[in-house]
């Protein structure tokens, strides 16, 4: 039997420079300190050209290091003409599909910049191809990384926890609701280079319309990726709000531009995105029961608020238990349930904020925390205006 | 009148007949030098090659060379007078009635004075040298049980990776396809690191059981294990603790609604809290699904194969 290789491809624009370090020292690392496993790798930077530019001589460093830079040339066009990350990872497939990769005995693990693997990880991997039961494979992702307790970073404990979920969902046909990451999930080389990442104009949701792809294609093929990925929260409510802006975009954009989405499928997701945004008004609706009186209708929605109170609460103390041996500093109670309930409040606003704002494309989430003015986003566009022009 | 001439002791050796012409400190002096020379040869077993790394202790070399001093600073003339004084006094001076010995009788020789400022410069560098020699020998004891580690380890993965019948990728000559990992090649052909070696979960002493430092070192199998052993573990109170607090609270809400009474209100306003319902689907959903997730899947990893 030939030993399986995996290709551990970041991708991204690549401007989080730190983060993106640490994501392939990681890798580097426990690669290094893993004992038994059973595959071969390759550890691949596909970065923009305005990233790359952000730090010439880190991204230098990392290609010294092991690993290998691929810019996608700015003049790249897919046959679709897709915009944004899919760009790039189309970009891949097809250098893929160019070098001979795009075989069976090729699995690619797919990584965001801020996406550090630990040993379990590595050792998840291995026992995912070992197992060879499924072509996909998708895990729980930690929030650890930078960990301040900020109401933006408690309230990514919840995504946790929330994982158990979405792994069913994507596992077992017949769930209800919709998920899929962009980041921390495993696909075999020749799937993915099949369906590939092209559609039409930009695709803010670029990971969820490869899951439908994927399913319209080969079926329920996806398994339960052991291991974590560690990640890091969005730093401030603003980006936090951003995030989940670009999440919403990309739910409304699958459910009505996805041809591949079945009709079962298509009310699945919308059921998800309206299950969302109806947060806001039932916030709203409770606040004003305080005036109005609803009457006997509260006989039947208490018997269902208890229960939906617990699961919001629970996915934050269990969010927190799942991290607590990660987290290098605690917080106070009072602290975790004031920052909790700030972060959920923004979580309550952002598909409606995503109602009336649309993200732009070089609209990108901070992973590095700022440490110098030089480090400043405003700072970091320097060198890619100047590349660009 | 004289004394009857007495015979000669019965140390005639040189030292002995020394310690004798130099008088009753003598003895204690020769006692602290050997002593002073037994602490640079380190211990009584030393001596008997038993442990030739013993460390050394050069504090105890250096308060005999102390007390040495001190035995001989009542034996050797106080040194002369401070500079710019002593030149300006020709005569005694004016309140004591006859000279200094020095000045009367001239300087002792400096001779016994440099020997002991010499010995104690060596003694202190040889004490240094020893020091760092057991160091040494410390570090190359534990590469030596590093190196037996690793061994070990690399035994056990040549083991692994025969089991599975390794054979070469047919796109991977020539090529960074690898099971070796990336590094540098040095000049003797030998692959260097290119980051600091760091503790992982696979080394002894570091098992995943120390405190998070919130870097990528941390994420060991031993954690990952022992996190989703524990969320395993309460996963039955989990299921019932949520059903038992979601009655809880319905139930308190229940009965605060029916006590209330409230009359029926408009139609229009009796439905908006009907949009409370939206999510439950999706909350019994998730709440079906990670109990069924946790349910069907153990997921622990094999620590040892």
């Amino acid at each position: 039997m030939k030993q399986p290789t995996v290709l551990f491809q970041v991708t991204a624009i690549g401007k989080n420079a730190r983060a993106m370090d640490s994501t392939v020292r990681s890798v580097l690392h426990w690669l290094r300190n893993t004992p038994r496993l059973a595959f071969r790798y390759l550890l691949w930077m596909v970065v923009e050209p305005e990233g790359y530019w952000t730090d010439p001589s880190l991204y230098d460093r990392l290609e010294r290091a092991g690993a290998r830079l691929i810019v996608v040339p700015s003049e790249y066009r897919t046959p679709l003409d897709t915009r944004g990350k899919g760009r790039a990872l189309q970009y891949a497939t097809e250098l893929r599909q160019r070098e001979g990769l795009s075989v069976s005995r090729v699995w690619v693990y797919h990584q965001d910049e801020e996406t550090c693997v630990g040993e379990d990880t590595l050792r998840g991997i291995g026992d995912f191809i070992e197992e060879g039961r499924s072509l996909v494979g998708a895990g729980i992702i930690l929030y650890p990384l930078d960990w301040a307790g900020s109401p933006s970073h408690i309230q990514e404990l919840t995504r946790s926890y929330d994982d158990l979920r979405v792994l069913d969902s994507i596992t077992m046909p017949g769930n209800p609701t919709a998920g899929f990451h962009g980041s921390h999930f495993l696909v075999r080389a020749d799937v993915e280079d099949s369906v590939g990442w092209d559609s039409r104009g930009y695709a803010p949701s670029e990971d969820l319309l490869f899951e439908i792809k994927v399913r319209a294609r080969y079926g329920s093929v996806f398994g339960v990726l052991k291991g974590f990925a560690y990640e890091k929260g969005a730093f401030s409510l603003r980006d936090q709000l951003r995030q989940r802006r670009r999440w919403m975009h990309g739910v409304i954009h699958a459910t009505l531009h996805c041809r591949e989405l079945p009709i079962r499928r298509r009310f699945t997701v919308a059921y998800s995105a309206v299950s969302w945004f109806s947060a806001l008004p039932s916030v709203l609706v409770l606040v004003a029961s305080l005036e109005l009186k609803y009457g006997p209708l509260l006989v039947v929605t208490s018997v269902f608020t208890g229960f939906i109170w617990t699961s919001m609460v629970l996915a934050y103390v269990e969010g927190y238990r799942l991290h607590s041996k990660y987290l290098p500093r605690s917080i106070s109670r009072i602290r975790f349930f004031a920052n909790g309930l700030v972060g959920a409040l923004v979580d309550v606003l952002a598909p409606w904020y995503a109602l009336v704002t649309h993200p732009s494309l070089g609209d990108y989430i901070p992973k590095d925390r700022p440490t110098s003015p030089a480090d400043s986003p405003a700072a970091r566009r320097q060198p890619a205006a100047g590349t660009d022009g | 009148m004289l004394p009857p001439l007495r015979d000669p002791p019965p140390e005639t050796s040189i030292p002995a007949r020394r310690r004798r012409e130099a008088g009753p400190g003598a003895d204690r002096l020769a006692d602290r030098r050997d002593r002073a020379v037994r602490s640079t040869s380190g211990s009584p077993a030393a001596e008997d090659g038993a442990d030739v790394f013993s460390p050394v202790q050069p504090d105890s070399f250096l308060v005999e060379v102390d007390q040495l001093r001190g035995e001989l600073a009542c034996r050797v003339p106080k040194a002369t007078a401070p500079p710019g004084g002593s030149h300006d006094h020709v005569g005694p001076p004016a309140d004591e009635g006859f000279p200094v010995e020095s000045d009367r009788w001239g300087k002792a020789s400096p001779y016994l004075e440099e020997r002991v400022n010499l010995a104690q410069t060596a003694a202190s560098r040889l004490s240094k040298e020893s020091s760092a020699l057991s160091l040494g020998v410390d570090s190359l004891r534990r590469d030596l049980h590093s190196l037996d580690s690793e061994l070990a380890r690399i035994s056990e993965e040549l083991g692994f990776l025969r089991s599975s019948d390794e054979e070469s990728a047919p796109w991977d000559e020539g090529r960074e396809l690898g099971s070796a990992l990336p590094g540098h090649r040095t000049e003797e052909g030998r692959e260097s690191s290119p980051f600091p070696p760091s503790g992982t979960g696979t080394e002894p002493g570091h098992t995943g059981e120390e405190g998070p430092t919130g870097s990528f070192s941390d994420f060991t199998l031993a954690r990952y294990n022992r996190t989703v052993k524990d969320l395993h573990a309460r996963r039955r109170w989990l299921f019932w603790g949520t059903v038992g607090l979601a009655a809880l609270i319905s139930g308190i809400l229940l009965f605060l609604t029916l006590r209330a009474n409230e009359p029926v209100p408009p139609v229009w306003l009796a439905f908006l809290p009907l949009v409370w319902m939206v999510p439950v689907p999706f909350f019994v959903a998730a709440f079906r699904g990670t109990h069924r997730v946790l349910g069907r899947n153990q997921l622990d990893l094999p620590e040892k194969l």
